[in-house]
């Protein structure tokens, strides 16, 4: 079971910590139960109207063991259980750390949040569900023996009942599960339902159709969702009531029948049926735990595949260190690099190259093309983040192997189109003071936002301030090749004007090599050279040839 | 008593009978605790009666059927209370103004709607168990009270410390699980910083360090938080449990002390105790959930009174209607304040004066901040002007006329929404949609079936183009495109401009476009271009 391997990530030894204080709680319980009938019967028997000392001494210390075996249980399981959990989320996160882009896009976003995040949660937040599924079964079988040393006929009947009855009860469970993933179903078509009107609330306002159409969907998927839940309601009660119905048939078993086939335990059924009322208890909360620990060990299953999984992400090499590249190289140079992505059932695989490109230090080189022509992928390609099918990148006549990428990489400053503004600003060991506030008020950002205590005061703001901010972060990672992918796309007209010819010449002027990947052909003249990509080819567009306009 | 009085106000039906059924579940409950001891003693004495068998056969099965029936009834009419409460709450979502929903917040209602809701779906059917095993611990405590008062009273006084003590215990748990819900969150946000941020942190190993180091934190500090909420957790259980078992102690060695002769109901009492301490569980794991239905019926009455007063008022909108499709619209000396809480303005628009006409294509520029956007949410209706009036034909739109005025606009605004479903579309033409479809280069993409989109999952540009298709099926006299281009390629912005803006002019359209393409300004017939909320034409 793979919750226990998650266990045994750990060094200590839990499940025999676990397993004592589970037998401690159970023994304990049996007792107190024990100590309840034999004071009953023997005030009935007696006729005394005094209470034995001993007996009450010893039943309020079976009540503190309990008391302190069974918190200590929960509490040092979950500690565990947390820790083992802490454990396997900073090995999954260090791994994806060291993964490799074109993999990592390819296994999909939601699985890794899901597998990390969900699946920590579900076994969190049930860790005492868990402990206590342990103790519940010591419980049940102390108590079973306990029924034994009164009456054999009796445990053997009632364990054989308990036995099929907690399998109908499990039954019905399983169609109570399936009504949950209806009910989770219809409940996500009613939220969808309620962001449709207030995210797209303007577009109802502007139409009386939409706006009713709306009304009446809502209304159709909350009866929907009503019929659902009720019927989920339904077959829970009915789960519910059999279980307490079986306890019924139980006691009544023991007071009717047992007495008839077994005259001598009749002085003792008092005992059986406190047994009987005793064990409700654990034997409800075992069956509840049975789905919570199947929910769980799919969980632990989960993020177990992803630790494995996870291994196969990682990208070559990047971990060892290389001799430095200096940062005064003078030509980086893109060799015959070819790239196709896998094609998908019944479509043109779309591939890009042979490309061959050269970029001088302190050069200002545009990228144009169309939407699907590869612009992001030829970045992707140039920053090292894709690994190319052929061909090779060269620095200064130097091939870029694999266990040189990392410092490679770290001569470039990028801002991606679908750019990550983050909170802090990580990587950027001092932040020079009066270097981000120039930047932002070059940027015309210093009225909006602010840097303070390595973040930026308020990062709630347009996508082209945002973009602002992002370009103001790569600034200040002082590194000497900066590369812009569709950067000026959410200025202003204004603005854009002042990035291509303001911003672009002076950060040429302070030594930097540009790369920007960029629609505007008004601002051609603003570059040094201009390529142009089109279905995967690149093409060297001078200056003086830009579009007319 | 507001969980109470919802009750009552909205669904009566079944509460009379779910309480006569309820007497009878508790009835059966207590004769099966009776009849059990009564068994006991008659097998001792070496007697099985059949007449006890047999009133306790019929005592299981009244009970199990009157058990299923409240349950499942109440469930049932839970779930219609909530149904009832969300539809109302949406409509008065739908029919209230923009600025209400703003003044809100999208977050809270959401909220309101989503969570709120949800919570009283899980909590009410806990409720009716709770109440149900109320009854029953009633009756129980009737016998319990004939056989021995003394052991009634002192058994309820410590059930219902039990039930105090929990309640006290819940309250104080959640402090915990509010900072174990925020320590989780931090492990959220950091994942998702790497994973969106990750081609940013492949790029920087300082970067990488630094958001691992954060997320390291984060993880720590929730399982740090997680444990001490589980032990605390724990600590609550075990003491609840003990309280339960100290039910029956209490009953063997310390009601025999003060009670003379009782041995003649030692084992009887015994049993009933024993047979109280599952429902007082019940009622006591349930108590503290009052509370939170409480709260959450609370959150929804509020917002029904939030909206309903905004609701009442848009209404008037509704019931007059303008002549015929304008073939003008105009803004004449519009002006709008935005002002802070306070009520002090923070940014104004106006008075602008601008009009738009049929069969011709406006174009608005201006910067970020001029107020572009403000101009659309006034000149389509959404928000109210302070000052100067919406004018349509050169008639002034009344207030009854504005929801008929905003019908005749179709808008995609900078950021519009786009939902899978057609729902401003009645009955959509396929014809019409495979055209539009492949007009607008997505028909490889995206089709249409039972009137929705098959996906949404799509770039920015390409959920524009699908919200213009939806823009065209509505077919109306205005149209209102908010940097529509911005998203797109040369190649496709190029069609828009060429080819989708003169055919919508040919079809006399009112087309309005915000827009900085200045190679394309050749193609309006008038500019407008805004700064700092003034307005002037552009001389072309």
């Amino acid at each position: 079971m793979n919750l226990l391997r998650l266990l045994q990530l750990l060094e200590k030894k839990p499940l025999h910590r676990l397993l004592l204080s589970a037998v401690l709680s159970a023994l304990s319980t049996t007792a107190i139960l024990a100590l309840v009938t034999y004071a009953a019967q023997k005030i009935d028997v007696t006729k005394e109207r005094f209470v034995e000392l001993p007996i009450a001494g010893l039943f309020f210390v079976c009540v503190i063991i309990y008391v302190v075996s069974d918190s200590r249980m929960i509490a040092r399981f979950a500690d565990d259980i947390e820790q083992a959990i802490d454990y396997l989320r900073m090995q999954l996160i260090d791994r994806l750390r060291h993964a490799d882009l074109w993999k990592l896009e390819h296994f999909g976003q939601s699985r890794l949040f899901g597998s990390i995040t969900q699946s920590c949660k579900v076994i969190s937040s049930n860790s005492q569900y868990l402990a206590m599924a342990s103790r519940s079964i010591i419980l049940t079988v102390t108590i079973l023996l306990y029924i034994a040393t009164v009456s054999l006929l009796s445990f053997f009947l009632l364990t054989f009942l308990l036995i099929a009855a907690a399998t109908v009860y499990y039954k019905l469970g399983l169609s109570v599960e399936k009504c949950q993933k209806d009910l989770a179903s219809d409940e996500s078509k009613l939220f969808e339902c309620v962001s449709d009107l207030l995210d797209g609330f303007k577009e109802q306002r502007l139409s009386s159709a939409h706006s009713q159409a709306l009304g009446k969907d809502f209304g159709e998927l909350s009866t929907h969702t009503v019929t659902t839940r009720s019927e989920l309601h339904r077959q829970s009660w009915h789960q519910f009531v059999f279980g307490e119905t079986m306890f019924h048939v139980m006691l009544g078993l023991v007071v009717f029948v047992v007495p008839i086939y077994s005259p001598a335990v009749s002085q003792e059924l008092v005992k059986i049926s406190a047994a009987i009322l005793f064990m409700i208890a654990p034997i409800f909360g075992l069956m509840q735990s049975l789905s919570v620990l199947r929910a769980a060990t799919v969980a632990a299953n989960r993020m177990m595949e992803l630790h494995e999984e996870l291994k196969t992400l990682e990208e070559q090499g990047t971990h060892s260190e290389a001799d430095a590249i200096h940062e005064h190289f003078s030509v980086i140079r893109m060799a015959d690099i070819e790239f196709s992505f896998p094609s998908q059932s019944g479509e043109k695989p779309f591939a890009i190259g042979p490309l061959n490109v050269e970029f001088k230090r302190g050069e200002i080189i545009f990228v144009t093309g169309g939407n699907g022509a590869g612009k992001s992928t030829f970045i992707k390609l140039l920053t090292g983040l894709y690994h190319p099918d052929r061909g090779i990148l060269t620095i200064d006549n130097r091939v870029i192997s694999s266990d040189m990428l990392a410092t490679y990489r770290a001569l470039i400053a990028p801002v991606f189109s679908d750019f990550h503004l983050f909170s802090q600003l990580y990587g950027i060991e001092k932040i020079d003071k009066l270097a981000a506030e120039e930047l932002l008020n070059w940027m015309e950002m210093a009225q909006v936002t602010g840097i303070k205590e390595n973040r930026f005061a308020r990062t709630n703001l347009s996508t082209g301030q945002r973009k602002r901010l992002a370009l103001v972060a790569a600034l200040l990672e002082t590194k000497p090749i900066l590369i812009l992918d569709e950067w000026a796309a959410d200025q202003d007209s204004h603005f854009r004007k002042k990035f291509y010819h303001e911003l672009l010449p002076e950060l040429q002027r302070r030594g930097l090599t540009i790369i920007a990947v960029t629609h505007d052909d008004r601002y051609f003249d603003a570059a040094d050279r201009i390529l142009h990509l089109e279905e995967g080819r690149i093409t060297e567009l001078l200056t003086n040839k830009r579009e007319g306009k | 008593m507001r969980l109470f009085k919802t009750v009552v106000r909205e669904i009566p039906e079944n509460l009379a009978s779910v309480l006569f059924v309820n007497t009878l579940s508790a009835i059966a409950a207590t004769s099966i605790v009776a009849l059990v001891s009564a068994a006991t003693k008659e097998a001792a004495n070496g007697r099985i009666s059949g007449r006890l068998l047999l009133m306790f056969a019929i005592s299981i099965l009244l009970f199990h059927v009157t058990q299923i029936h409240i349950l499942v009834t109440s469930s049932i009419d839970s779930e219609r209370l909530i149904h009832k409460l969300r539809v109302r709450l949406f409509n008065l979502v739908r029919k209230t103004d923009l600025v209400t929903i703003d003044r809100i917040g999208r977050a809270n209602i959401q909220g309101v709607l989503t969570q709120d809701t949800q919570i009283l779906a899980e909590v009410l059917p806990m409720l009716v168990i709770g109440f149900q095993h109320g009854i029953i611990l009633l009756f129980l405590a009737i016998y319990l009270a004939w056989l021995s008062p003394l052991a009634c009273i002192l058994a309820f006084g410590l059930a219902g410390l039990t039930v105090s003590v929990r309640f006290k215990r819940v309250h104080a748990l959640r402090t915990f699980m509010q900072s174990a819900a925020a320590a989780e969150g931090a492990v959220f946000n950091g994942l998702t910083e790497l994973l969106n941020g990750f081609k940013e942190v492949r790029m920087n190993g300082a970067r990488a360090d630094g958001v691992i180091n954060t997320l390291r934190e984060a993880s720590h500090k929730s399982r740090t938080t997680n444990s001490l909420l589980k032990a605390q957790w724990g600590r609550n259980y075990a003491i609840i449990e003990a309280m339960l078992y100290s039910l029956a102690g209490l009953i063997v060695f310390v009601v025999p002390l003060f009670v003379a002769g009782f041995y003649e109901v030692a084992l009887p009492a015994t049993i009933a105790v024993l047979f109280i301490a599952g429902p007082v569980s019940t009622v006591s794991f349930v108590t503290p959930m009052v509370t939170q239905a409480e709260l959450a019926l609370e959150n929804i009455e509020t917002m029904e009174n939030k909206l309903g007063t905004a609701a009442d008022a848009a209404s008037i909108e509704e019931v007059g209607h303008l002549d015929k499709d304008p073939l003008s619209i105009a803004l004449h000396d519009a002006a709008l304040s935005y002002r802070d809480a306070s009520g002090s303005p923070l940014f104004s628009v106006g008075p602008l004066t601008a009009e738009f006409k049929a069969g011709q294509i406006t174009f608005i520029t201006g910067g970020n901040g001029s107020g572009k956007s403000t101009l659309l949410r006034l000149l389509t209706g959404l928000i109210p002007l302070d000052n100067g009036s919406i004018v349509a034909n050169g008639i002034p739109v009344t207030t009854d006329q504005m929801q008929d005025y905003r019908n005749r606009i179709s808008a995609i605004f900078s950021d519009f929404h786009l939902s899978r479903r057609l729902y401003a579309v009645k009955e959509p033409d396929p014809i019409k949609i495979s055209t539009l479809l492949k007009r607008l280069e997505m028909h490889d993409k995206v089709t249409v079936r039972d009137g929705s989109f098959s996906t949404i999952d799509l770039s920015t540009g390409q959920r524009k183009r699908l919200a213009l298709i939806v823009a065209e099926l509505e077919d109306k006299q205005v149209i209102v495109l908010d940097e529509w281009a911005a998203d797109q390629d040369p190649h496709f912005r190029r069609i828009f401009y060429e080819e989708l803006l003169p055919d919508l002019k040919a079809r006399g359209k009112i087309v309005i476009c915000v827009t900085h393409d200045e190679r394309w300004f050749h193609i309006a017939d008038r500019i407008y271009k805004m700064n700092e909320g003034r307005i002037e034409e552009h001389q072309l």
